[in-house]
């Protein structure tokens, strides 16, 4: 047993709320070594539905920490983090909330937003392509 | 005349999303416009997933995070060594903290009054047996 599984699901999470993969495996790392010191039974039996959910929140608590000391804007980081687990993994609305600190009526908002730039996104590229 | 439903005139167009479809499946064998929507979804979220994958971590990055990660796997998940002589450690120090324990109780002003009236109600006892 070792911890081959932060580096997936957990690392892409952190990769896409700071767009940066340096950043992210420094989060991972921080992530797991604060729940070693605190939570050592979430580290050890990750299939556990709240103990994904405890280390989500993590991640996402320590990123915006991390931002902030860099002076970077920290606002979209709970929107990006809802539309990975409420459109990439199908987390339930009020998972979300509890993970993002928002509100359960803006999470389905955010989702569709999301989706919306994405579509868009990937139109202008193609459009540029052609 | 065309008499086939457009996209924006079907009714059910609307409604059908990819968790529903079965419940439209009849209709939506003989709707183009609905078919048409079906495969729009499927691209939708085609896109969808090859945007999150592009932030996966690439293979020189994971064994670099693994190898990061390796101090903390050894804490969590100790070889049977190393909990061996821990767990041999941990009771030799208990056995060391229990034996001055019992030393500092030994010594107390309430086990030396039952030590020297144990020790006194012997002497009587004998003193009586033999007198």
């Amino acid at each position: 047993m070792n911890l081959k599984w932060l580096g997936q699901d957990y690392f892409q999470f952190a990769n896409y709320i700071c767009e940066d993969d340096l950043l992210a495996s420094e989060l991972i790392i921080q992530a797991a070594h604060n729940l070693l010191l605190d939570r050592p039974e979430v580290l050890r039996r990750p299939e556990v539905r709240d103990n994904k959910i405890i280390i989500f929140k993590l991640i996402l608590t320590l990123s915006k920490r991390k931002l902030a000391s860099y002076s970077r804007n920290t606002v979209d980081l709970s929107k990006r983090a809802v539309f990975f687990l409420g459109s990439f993994l199908d987390f339930e609305d009020s998972e979300c909330a509890y993970i993002s600190d928002m509100p359960e009526a803006h999470i389905l908002k955010t989702i569709e937003e999301f989706r919306y730039k994405v579509f868009e996104g990937n139109k202008v590229r193609n459009e540029f392509r052609a | 005349m065309n008499l086939e439903p457009s996209r924006s005139t079907c009714f059910f167009t609307k409604q059908i999303t990819l968790n529903n479809e079965v419940r439209f499946k009849d209709h939506i064998d003989s709707c183009q416009a609905c078919k048409r929507k079906i495969l729009s979804l499927l691209q939708n979220e085609e896109i969808l997933k090859s945007h999150f994958s592009s932030y996966r971590a690439s293979k020189d990055i994971q064994e670099q995070l693994l190898e990061e990660l390796e101090p903390i796997n050894s804490k969590l998940y100790p070889s049977f060594i190393t909990r061996s002589f821990l767990g041999t450690k941990d009771f030799g120090n208990s056995l060391l903290l229990n034996s001055l324990i019992f030393v500092k109780n030994l010594f107390s002003i309430k086990s030396l009054t039952w030590i020297a009236s144990s020790i006194l109600f012997y002497l009587v006892a004998v003193s009586i047996i033999n007198a």
